[in-house]
Parts: structure tokens; sequence; C-alpha cells
């Protein structure tokens, strides 16, 4: 095979192309979904107040150093999809609009890894294998510590730490919601098809009405974060907003919903 | 011979840099988040290769958990009526236990989902659509639970506490609506620390979202997702 300059120059030339090609394609497909994980007109945020018997409540799921900072130990897997969607910008402007709102904010903390994490458990299920061979969320730790901004504060409501996934699981987070007369959560922060969908699942299964924030969440691949706002959260979810969209809810609710 | 003209030495390393990072460019381009697909690759095979040790399948604590396999869920799938049926006799063929979840939406749901929506819907489309098939109908010696109106079997305390009770530790899960039922199930099975398996069942034939279902996100709940036929070597010295 002779290969001269000028092919190699236009074979760059298309890797260049590609390249420059790659992030505007995900942007755009990226465009795409948020248009496509747009809530149905008839479950809008309008009837769902009309119909709501109690309050609303922001629930921040795992956001952790680990997650979120870009020291932390499953950041990189994190990474692109939580780039495309600017995650904590997201997360942080969330936050934000729900102490602006008087909207109680709920953080559901997943397990801090610490010695004989798990020990009491015959079956570790994979992803407490992963956590306990990686040691993520250490207690005592960065990874383990709330991200700057990210981290309950006097007023917020700090659930026990769920053991595997869903942050209703063996935990106080619905007792300390009903506490406070709970009825609508909104769901953000970490894993997309992983403890936020879990979350979501087990609200569901327990009588919330349950909305998830699909830009203020991310997974460990595009494909897979894809796959659960397109497919599974629509499906056993209530509604599927975007941050703009929930700002603006959280800014204007009421501390409690009418009725 | 294979000759690579690209003027004068100094540059060629110059070039092979770039030519290799052009590759790499268009192996990442062609699969979005290629490093992550790696690193998710890496992590499952590691994860599969540690949970080997749990598979053994003692038919005294072995369970077959049926969830929703309902007329009203099968009618238009033939190969999961086949499939399904396939994996009732393969458990009976092993004297596993085997519990019979099933669906009913209860009392009208204060906030229903389009999930919920789409299940109502189907069990409405005919009389005999909440039974089970006559093939695969319970037993004398099965566990037949109350029907329920949430997602996961698990909800309420009654399956974990029956399972419990009776030692089952090692359970097999099987049933149609993957995305729905199927999957809150598992991700509950794993929380309540049994040994899971689920079952491919569909002869294949699956839709994109039920093979993503399997391959993105159950993996990571559960200690295998195979066919009936892996599950059938695993078990077959018993």
């Amino acid at each position: 095979m002779t290969l001269d300059r000028r092919a190699v120059v236009r074979l760059l030339g298309v890797a260049g192309l590609a390249a420059v090609a790659a992030p505007v394609a995900r942007a755009a497909g990226w465009a795409t979904k948020s248009l496509g994980g747009r809530a149905p007109a008839a479950r809008n945020m309008a009837s769902v107040r009309a119909a709501a018997p109690g309050r609303i409540s922001l629930v921040i799921v795992d956001s952790y150093n680990d997650f979120l900072s870009e020291e932390g130990l499953t950041w990189p897997m994190l990474k692109l999809v939580a780039e495309e969607n600017d995650l904590v910008g997201n997360l942080l402007s969330l936050v934000a609009a729900a102490r602006a709102g008087a909207v109680r904010i709920a953080f559901a903390p997943h397990h801090r890894y610490r010695e004989g994490s798990h020990s009491g458990r015959k079956y570790l299920n994979p992803s407490q294998y992963m956590q306990v061979s990686s040691e993520s969320f250490a207690e005592g730790r960065f990874g383990g510590q709330f991200y700057p901004g990210l981290a309950p504060m006097a007023d917020d409501i700090v659930a026990s730490e769920h053991s595997s996934s869903s942050g209703f699981a063996e935990t106080d987070l619905r007792e300390q919601l009903a506490a406070i007369r709970v009825s609508h959560i909104f769901l953000a922060g970490c894993v997309s098809n992983t403890c936020i969908e879990a979350t979501a699942r087990t609200g569901v299964d327990l009588g919330y009405h349950v909305t998830v924030v699909t830009d203020a969440i991310a997974a460990f691949s595009p494909a897979d974060h894809d796959f659960a706002m397109r497919t599974t959260l629509p499906l056993i979810a209530h509604r599927t907003v975007t941050t703009v969209q929930a700002v603006a809810e959280l800014r204007g609710a009421p501390a409690q919903v009418a009725r | 011979m294979t000759v690579l003209h690209i003027g004068g030495g100094r540059s060629a390393l110059v070039w092979a840099t770039a030519i290799t990072a052009a590759l790499v460019g268009l192996v990442a381009i062609t699969f979005d988040g290629a490093w992550n697909a790696l690193a998710n690759w890496t992590v499952r095979d590691r994860v599969s290769r540690a949970m080997k040790e749990h598979r053994t399948y003692p038919p005294a604590a072995t369970a077959l958990v049926l969830v929703d396999a309902q007329n009203g869920f099968l009618t238009n799938e033939p190969d999961l009526s086949e499939s399904l049926a396939e994996i009732v006799d393969f458990a009976r063929g092993r004297r596993y236990r085997i519990v019979y979840s099933s669906w009913d939406g209860g009392a009208i749901q204060r906030f229903p989902t389009p999930a919920h929506d789409w299940m109502t819907g189907r069990l409405g489309s005919s009389a005999d659509a909440a039974a089970f098939p006559a093939r695969i109908a319970p037993r004398e010696g099965d566990t037949v639970l109350p029907p329920r109106s949430a997602f996961s079997a698990f909800s309420g305390s009654e399956l974990d506490g029956r399972l419990k009770a009776s030692g089952l530790e090692h359970l097999v899960l099987a049933g149609p609506l993957t995305l729905i039922t199927l999957d809150s199930t598992l991700r509950d099975a794993a929380q309540h620390d049994y040994h899971v398996t689920v079952l491919r069942a569909g002869h294949s034939a699956y839709s994109d979202a039920t093979r993503a279902a399997f391959d993105r996100t159950f993996w990571r709940y559960a200690h295998s997702v195979i066919e009936l036929e892996e599950l059938q070597s695993l078990t077959g010295r018993h």
C-alpha cells in the first residue's frame, strides 16, 4: 500500500471535520432529547397544583464530591453526561429556586463507605460490590462529603443513608417527608438509571407524585442516560421536565399547595 | 511490501500520532461515549466474575418469581408466552418454589403514571385479562400472592416475609413487563439481600427498549441476567 502526503492530509481533514461535528451532533441530539422529554400537556403543573393535597419537596440524591467534583472518584464515569447537561449548574439552580420559593429540600444520601460496609449482607449486589471495592463516598474523606453548594442547610431534610439504590428503601425519607405533609417530589442528582430511577419507582409505589428533572441528572454513559430519560422515566414517573421549567415552578410554588 | 511515503523521517512520528488520534476520534464518534462504554464493560466483567460464586441454585432455597404473567400483558406476545411456559416447566422440573405475583391496579391510583394507565388499559381489554394463562397457571404447592397495585412485587412486606420464612435466597425473576414491574421488582430484590437472576424471557425477540433494560440497567442490580438455556446448563447437575 502506498499512502502519499495528500492522502494523509485528506484523512486528517476528515478526522478534523468529524471531531468538530461530534459535539455539534451530540448537542443537537441533546436538544432533540430535551424536547422529547417535555411533559405531556395534560399533566402540567396547573392541574397538579389544583389536585395537590400536600406540599412539594425537592429531593436531591447523592450530591457527593465523588460524583460531582472533578477530583471525585466516580466523576470520570459521569463526566460526559454531566458536562453535556451542566449537571452541577442545574442542581445549583434548582436548590436556589427551591430556597427562593420556600420549597423544602430533602437530601437522600447514598451509603457512605466505611470499614465493614455491607458486611451484614450475604449477597452484595453489583453496585454494592463496586462501592466496597472502590471505597466510594467514603465517610470522613473528600468523596463522601457533599459538593459545595449542594450540602444540607439548617432547615433541610437529611434522610438516613440508602444502602442500595432507592432513597426510600429502608431509610427515614418517607417519615420525614410525611412529617411536613409532602405529596409531590421533584427528583434530581445521580445516577439517572440507578439511584434516581429507583427512588422514582419507590416514590411512585409509595403514592407520591414524582417529577424528574432530566437535565439535572446524569449517568455513566450517554446511552444509559438517554435510555432512562427517553424510555423508562417518562413511563414510570408522572412527569419529566427540564431545569428551566422546574426552576420556574419551584420559585413560584407556594409553601403550602392549595388544599 | 508496504511503503508509507510521508516525506522525511523527522515528521513520521508526528504523522503517526496524528493518524492514531484521528482514528481514536473516529471510534469515539462511532460509539458515543466509547470511554464510558469501555469502562462500563470492564466493571461489568469484573462484577460478573465476582458474582459467579453465588450461582448454585439449590432447589430448597430457590424460587422462580413470576411477575405479572397475566393474559392481558401477554396477548400480543406469542414468543413471550411460550418462553414463560418453558421457564415454568423448567422450574417445576427442578422443584423450585414458584411464586406468582399479579397486578390489578388496586383502588384507583391517586396519581396514575403513564405506566399505570397503560396497564389498566391492558387489563380492561378482555374478561380474562387479569388471569394467568392456563399453561402456566398455579398448582398446589405454589405460592400465589394477593394482587397488588404497586410496580414492585416486594411492595409491602408480604413477599419478602414469605421468602425469608421459607429460606428462599436464590430468586429467579421473569415476567413480561420488563420496563415497569420486572425492573421495580428486581431493584427491590437486590435491596433485600437475595441472590438475583433475571431471565431474558422472550426467545431473544426483544424490543430495543427491553434489550436496553437488560443490558444497561439490570446488570447493576442482578447477579446474572441470562437466557433460560444458560440457567439450565448451570443447574444441570441437580
